[in-house]
């Protein structure tokens, strides 16, 4: 087919079409999906028994409010990725979501360098892969929710976009299991609620954003 | 500073396909089958060097591939216009799918990046077709900071391109205030900018 008949057929049956929403109001949308599976996850698991003592702790609150954060950011990040040609808020975001990514782990190995030699092996007992799977299993309910409807979009860089998603899905992942798992070693949380779960939902999520965002 | 002069400012000329596809693009969100027309006309234009040049730099340059190329972005511009914000402009939108659509082609044809930095090639290339939009000097950032009426205001009749009296009769504030409004509007740029360094 010659250029200028493809145009004539594009433009011959033209019809409005509705924008897509503003990455602030996709952003919103997104958490609200991410906020409803911490609310639902409440129905098929039991919460920490110290959970309301825990919610008036400042150190938890901080710990939730970080990893919250985080995943706002790169959930930002992931609606302007679906966006062509910005540039330049790809950029500040990239850079934003890089420093809260390193401000949480540099926390949590803090964290773990307090630690004393009898907490070590109850960081790393086996025991965690329960709180491995839910971040896992929620992270890929969030991005998966997250990827299908960005095929709406158009990424110009759909495997930085799985990265992003992945990280946004396992911030809040972490967010989730808080409210469930009550081991405090700075260990286990750092390698079963979020290393280990970064490591399986990021890559997850890259390779399937390679084909689901293809366009 | 509307486009116009922010890119003559600039030593560049692409304020007039700028304001042109952007006005287009916006009639066609709206269902302007003609404007529609025009514009994926006016993006072929500019397309056939973009991409000529592109292959050629990776040593593909047969006419066929060219067409296909320009094709898919036209194609791509056609799927994904829901993507284009009329907030925003159009030819950073429009490269940005250019570049991803002449990657994908190069890959598909096995052109291997190894030597070269793809990414370096393409910022040469529409180096010479795109204008610099300075993040600095953007026109939406620096507008945030007025009032509603006063961003309005400007906008209609610095960047649309409305007389006062027209800006008035769509606004329903009388010629006086549409005056005022505007020129107070540009007062206040005008210190945003000395306030950031652009004495000038």
């Amino acid at each position: 087919m010659k250029t200028d008949d493809l145009i004539q057929k594009l433009s011959g049956d033209l019809k409005p079409v509705v924008p897509m929403p503003s990455p602030l109001r996709m952003t919103v949308f997104f958490s609200s999906i991410g906020l409803a599976l911490i609310g639902m996850s409440f129905i098929f698991m039991s919460s920490r028994r110290d959970l309301m003592a825990q919610l008036s702790n400042p150190k938890f609150l901080f710990e939730l409010t970080t990893s919250f954060v985080l995943a706002v950011t790169a959930l930002v990040l992931s609606t302007f990725l679906s966006r062509p040609g910005r540039v330049t808020e790809i950029q500040k975001l990239q850079k934003l979501t890089v420093a809260f990514l390193i401000f949480v782990f540099g926390y949590d190995i803090v964290r773990v360098a307090q630690l004393s030699q009898n907490e070590i092996p109850i960081g790393l007992s086996l025991s965690g892969i329960e709180c491995f799977l839910v971040v896992f299993g929620y992270s890929i309910m969030l991005a998966a929710a997250v990827l299908n409807w960005l095929r709406r979009g158009a990424s110009v860089n759909p495997k930085l976009s799985g990265l992003v998603i992945g990280t946004a899905s396992v911030a809040l992942g972490n967010v989730t299991i808080t409210f469930f798992c009550g081991i405090d070693n700075g260990l286990h949380i750092f390698l079963w609620h979020f290393a280990f779960p970064m490591l399986a939902a990021v890559s997850c999520s890259a390779i399937a954003s390679r084909f689901l965002l293809r366009w | 500073m509307n486009i116009r002069q922010k890119t003559q400012t600039q030593g560049l000329d692409h304020s007039d396909d700028e304001i042109e596809l952007s006005s287009l693009m916006k009639a066609s969100l709206n269902g302007d089958a003609d404007g529609y027309r025009r514009l994926l006309q006016k993006v072929k234009l500019l397309m056939v060097p973009f991409v000529a040049n592109s292959l050629s730099k990776f040593g593909l340059s047969s006419a066929g591939g060219q067409d296909d190329v320009v094709q898919e972005i036209l194609l791509g511009i056609h799927l994904k216009r829901a993507t284009f914000d009329v907030d925003q402009y159009f030819l950073p939108w429009m490269y940005a799918i250019a570049r991803y659509k002449t990657i994908d082609y190069l890959r598909r044809n096995k052109v291997r990046f190894q030597s070269v930095s793809i990414d370096d090639v393409f910022d040469e290339i529409e180096a010479n077709q795109l204008p610099e939009f300075d993040s600095e000097l953007d026109l939406e950032s620096l507008c945030e900071k007025l009032s509603t009426k006063q961003r309005d205001l400007l906008l209609l009749v610095k960047v649309e391109g409305l007389s006062i009296s027209e800006a008035s009769e769509k606004t329903g504030y009388s010629i006086s205030d549409v005056k005022v409004t505007v020129h107070r509007a540009i007062k206040d740029l005008k210190k945003q900018l000395k306030e950031n360094g652009h004495e000038n």
